[in-house]
């Protein structure tokens, strides 16, 4: 008895010591030291939680049992973190960006921010784990009975079991509940576990290296000993080796204390790069010493002996106390560990998702009145964790701590593995539904309960032997351990079969039946495209809900200081002093999910639905879940659009540019010709002018030629001028026309004479009758044009007896006046300049003009509606002149 | 990256190996012990190598924005 009293002072020191412990982790978090808590080191033994008191004392009677069965437990585990690349890394990405909370919470999150998916979950959490900390409870029970010695009373039994339970209940509500904000680590209850990690990893390395060394004598005897024993041949079900492997390996995605450890408590992703390895390293340093155990155990200990308490009574019986302690606390560890982090993940569901809704509702709409939420949260949370604790020591106790629970882990992970379908689902298929996730949870649970959880009580607890034997009312398909006949099989691997694949297969089913709503859609895509958009677009449309409402809740979820900063720092964001933002869809996205981190999406959701009035989904957000190959097309299409209109506008815009050259050049020529025709004759006006002054000898004639040039010099200029300023006024179409009637015939008259041609050499012949036509025009503008071709044709004429022909002529509606002379002609590089201004024929200056006669008709016939060109090819010079519209117009 | 998503695959089939042996009774346990271990070891050390360069990876510009 002296023994157990020193135990129980060495558990109570040691107890102590982790509360030291987390309340220093606490306390350097708080104060911002926390750099090396948050270490990969700590995370990956943090992971340890796994490594429960079955692991601890469970594994040896295992091996002991089964064979070499018992490293399935870890393989499967070792695969998914080998594996992090695949599934984990998006699990952890998800959780840090959703602010998960809990795994009820992620997949409700996934599928519509579902309250009644989260409380499915929620509920198979609850029956999976807790007949396994009724487990722990049982196992640190037993090793305290071993090392007493003696078989105590069932009184004393459960009552060790039960200050156990009240301990742990108030370290967990010590250093659990103290960060409201689950995506907060838990600081010292991290650090707790990481150093209970390492001491039960001490005590079994130390116990197994005692017996290879200390009792067997080294590795070889040791594998002797193994080839001698009971289980010293392979014989293992190759149905329980795969079946077993996918269990474990789907429990470590899906038990709730691992997915709190491994996503929730994640403070970087790259730790689990680091936990990639370590924990596999971790496990199998656990494992490594486990066949050596079993079999010197088998081997020393009396018949009858507890395989499960070999790691316990193997040092004792050797006399080795010290080791016994020391393996009795790291059994003691592993209970704790667990049970801690499996009590906050499990309240943290329990408080969000069935607590939390429930008080809500039953406050109705005052969820907005004043009072502290936070109160609320952290009383239910202490309430959840008291509460799973309590029904853990009514499992013990009702079961009597008896061999039934041996078999419970698998049970248990059975059980929370049916959440696997609906997780895995969730995070890699988009078309995975709501209802088809309740459909798989709830036929996976009900199959597990069925086949594996009411069966494992034994008979006449929940179904008498009669069932068992022959099924419920004599049907046979339905016996609980073979459904549909199919018999024979290993219960576990049959039930997990079952289960698993009909959840499946519901699950699958039901989610291509049914259609997602559109937050289900919203939300599938953030899960699954997690690493495209790590932010997601707006969910809520703007409501009347006032920014100070919000604070008021805020406030009270998140607490004053918090939720003040967090509304600060938006409004800040968005250029308005004070604490009150704009409230913009993507303000409260941002405060849902600060929120969630407290109290879980569904509520959370819930709790700003109930402020804003309604969640709406904009047709923007459908647009981004729509499917990405539309997005890819549509993106494709709208830069080939944009690329054909840049080309386009390049286009566009080098002919503009060229334009702009051309009329540069255009208006430089034009100054430069325009500056030589005004210098041309001012240079001669100076000139006599200057012999006029100086030369007073002159003779009269001399003076009389001189004046007479600088006169005709001057009225050269000023026809230039009247030229440039009458073809300014033309081109700018300021030019008021004199419409009027008349014939052709008259106006050509009119211009003949103007022209001089009775006192010209130049012979002209005309229409004559064809010339009375009738057109309406401004006819003065008209012979101005017919003036100059005239006078042209008088000027440049070469030939020897010049004919000028003027020709009228009607063409389908048009007015056509053909003047062609019987000269040269203009070359046919001169062709195109020569309606240009200042552009002359040659290098003739001898005919006096400024090269602005053709530009000026040219100018005419354009405001005229008309048009004048060059006629090739007609034995000389030849120009036609069209007036469309002269003629409709005279008829009217 | 994708010696990383191949990983699982090898671990899981390199684990289920010894299900080839079921119903032979030449198998030691004391084999399969040393196979399972080695086996085990080798991974570790492959998936520690492995997550270095992963870890190092220039392509973490998807992080998430907080």
């Amino acid at each position: 008895m002296g023994m157990l009293n020193v135990l129980v002072a060495v558990s109570l020191a040691y107890v102590l010591f982790l509360f030291v412990v987390a309340f220093l982790a606490d306390h350097a978090a708080a104060r911002g030291h926390a750099k090396w808590l948050q270490s990969p080191l700590i995370y990956t033994l943090s992971l340890s939680i796994y490594c429960t008191a079955w692991t601890f004392y469970g594994a040896v009677g295992y091996a002991a049992r089964s064979g070499l069965e018992y490293l399935t437990i870890y393989l499967g585990p070792s695969i998914v973190m080998i594996g992090w690349w695949w599934g984990l890394r998006k699990l952890v990405r998800i959780g840090r960006s959703q602010r998960v909370t809990s795994i009820a919470d992620l997949i409700s999150s996934r599928f519509g921010k579902s309250n009644s998916l989260a409380v499915v979950v929620t509920v198979i959490a609850v029956v999976g784990t807790t007949p396994y900390i009724a487990l722990q409870l049982q196992s640190v029970t037993l090793a305290l009975e071993a090392f007493a010695g003696e078989a105590r009373t069932s009184a004393g039994h459960n009552a060790t079991a039960l200050w156990l339970a009240a301990g742990l209940a108030l370290f967990t509500v010590l250093f659990g509940t103290r960060n409201l904000d689950a995506n907060e680590r838990h600081d010292g209850v991290v650090m707790a576990i990481a150093v209970e990690a390492v001491v039960k990893l001490l005590a079994l390395v130390a116990v197994g290296l005692f017996v290879v060394w200390g009792i067997a004598g080294g590795v070889g005897p040791v594998m002797e000993m193994i080839s001698q024993s009971e289980i010293a041949v392979w014989q293992v079900s190759s149905g329980r080796w795969a079946g077993l492997m996918f269990l474990s390996a789907a429990a470590l995605l899906t038990l709730p204390r691992m997915f709190q450890v491994l996503v929730v408590e994640n403070e970087d992703e790259r730790h689990l790069a680091t936990a990639s390895w370590a924990f596999p390293a971790y496990l199998m340093a656990m494992s490594l010493f486990v066949v050596p155990i079993a079999v010197v155990g088998l081997e020393l200990m009396p018949e009858g002996a507890n395989p499960d308490l070999f790691v316990l009574t193997l040092p004792l019986s050797q006399g080795q106390d010290a080791l016994a302690m020391l393996s009795f606390l790291g059994g003691f560890s592993s209970a704790t560990s667990m049970v801690i982090v499996a009590a906050i993940a499990l309240s943290t569901m329990v408080s969000n998702h069935i607590v939390m809704p429930i008080w809500l509702s039953s406050q109705g709409a005052s969820a907005m009145v004043a009072g502290d939420v936070r109160h609320v949260v952290l009383l239910s949370r202490r309430l959840s964790i008291m509460g799973v604790l309590a029904l853990g020591y009514f499992y013990f106790h009702a079961t009597g701590g008896g061999e039934a629970l041996a078999a419970i882990g698998l049970i248990s992970f059975a059980g929370v593995a049916q959440t696997l379908p609906a997780l895995l689902g969730g995070i890699f298929w988009r078309g995975a539904t709501r209802v088809g996730a309740l459909a798989g949870l709830v036929i996976g649970f009900v199959i597990w309960g069925y086949t594996m959880f009411m069966p494992s009580f034994g008979p006449d607890v929940f179904f008498s032997q009669d069932v068992l034997d022959h099924g419920p009312l004599g049907l046979s398909w339905l016996r609980p351990q073979a459904l549909f006949g199919i018999s024979g099989l290993d219960p576990m691997i049959h039930a997990l079969v079952w289960s698993m694949s009909l959840n499946a297969l519901f699950f699958v089913v039901a989610s291509l039946v049914s259609f997602p709503t559109p937050l289900e859609r919203l939300q599938g895509a953030q899960f699954v495209n997690v690493f495209d958009h790590s932010a997601r677009p707006g969910v809520w449309s703007r409501g009347a809900a006032e920014a100070e409402d919000l604070l008021v809740m805020a406030q009270r979820i998140l607490g004053p200081a918090d939720a003040q900063a967090l509304f600060r720092s938006e409004a800040a964001s968005q250029g308005i002093t004070g604490y009150l933002p704009q409230i913009s869809p993507e303000f409260l996205q941002r405060l849902e999910r600060e929120m969630a981190g407290s109290v879980g999406a569904a509520t959370a959701h819930a709790m700003i639905g109930q402020i804003m009035g309604r969640a709406s989904v904009t047709v923007e957000d459908l647009m981004a879940v729509a499917d990405e190959t539309a997005q890819i097309m549509e993106y494709s299409n709208q830069l080939e659009a944009k690329s054909a209109e840049l080309v386009h506008t390049t286009r566009q815009l080098r002919a503009a540019n060229e334009k702009l050259t051309q009329i540069s050049h255009q208006k430089d020529a034009f100054l430069s010709q325009i500056s030589h025709e005004l210098r041309t004759p001012m240079t001669s006006i100076r000139a006599f002018s200057e012999i006029l002054r100086d030369g007073g000898t002159l003779e009269l004639k001399a003076q009389e030629k001189y004046a007479g040039i600088i006169h005709d010099e001057a009225i050269r200029l000023t026809r230039l001028l009247d030229d440039l300023l009458d073809l300014s006024v033309l081109e700018n179409g300021q030019v008021s026309l004199n419409m009027r009637g008349g014939t052709i015939g008259s106006v050509l008259d009119q211009a003949m004479a103007a022209a001089g041609a009775e006192n010209n050499p130049m012979r002209i012949r005309r229409s004559g009758a064809r010339e009375d036509v009738r057109l309406y025009s401004d006819l003065d503008r008209l012979a101005q044009v017919f003036i100059n071709l005239i006078s042209n044709a008088q000027k440049y004429c070469d030939a020897k007896s010049p004919v000028l022909t003027i020709s009228v002529r009607e063409v389908e509606g048009q007015l056509v006046v053909d003047f062609t002379d019987n000269g040269s002609g203009i070359p046919k590089a001169s062709q195109e300049v020569i309606f240009e201004k200042f552009s002359r024929v040659g290098s003739d200056q001898a005919a006096g003009g400024a090269g602005l006669g053709l530009a000026i008709c040219r100018e005419i016939m354009l405001r005229l509606g008309g048009q004048i060109a060059y006629l090739p090819g007609q034995g000389g010079a030849s120009f036609r002149v069209i007036l469309p519209d002269a003629l409709e117009m005279a008829a009217q | 990256m994708d010696a990383a998503r191949v990983a699982p695959v090898i671990t899981a089939f390199l684990f289920c190996f010894p299900l080839l042996w079921v119903g032979r009774e030449d198998v030691p346990t004391t084999f399969a012990i040393i196979y399972l271990f080695s086996v085990w070891l080798l991974l570790i050390v492959g998936a520690y190598f492995l997550s270095r360069r992963l870890r190092d990876m220039p392509g973490r510009t998807d992080r998430t924005r907080r």
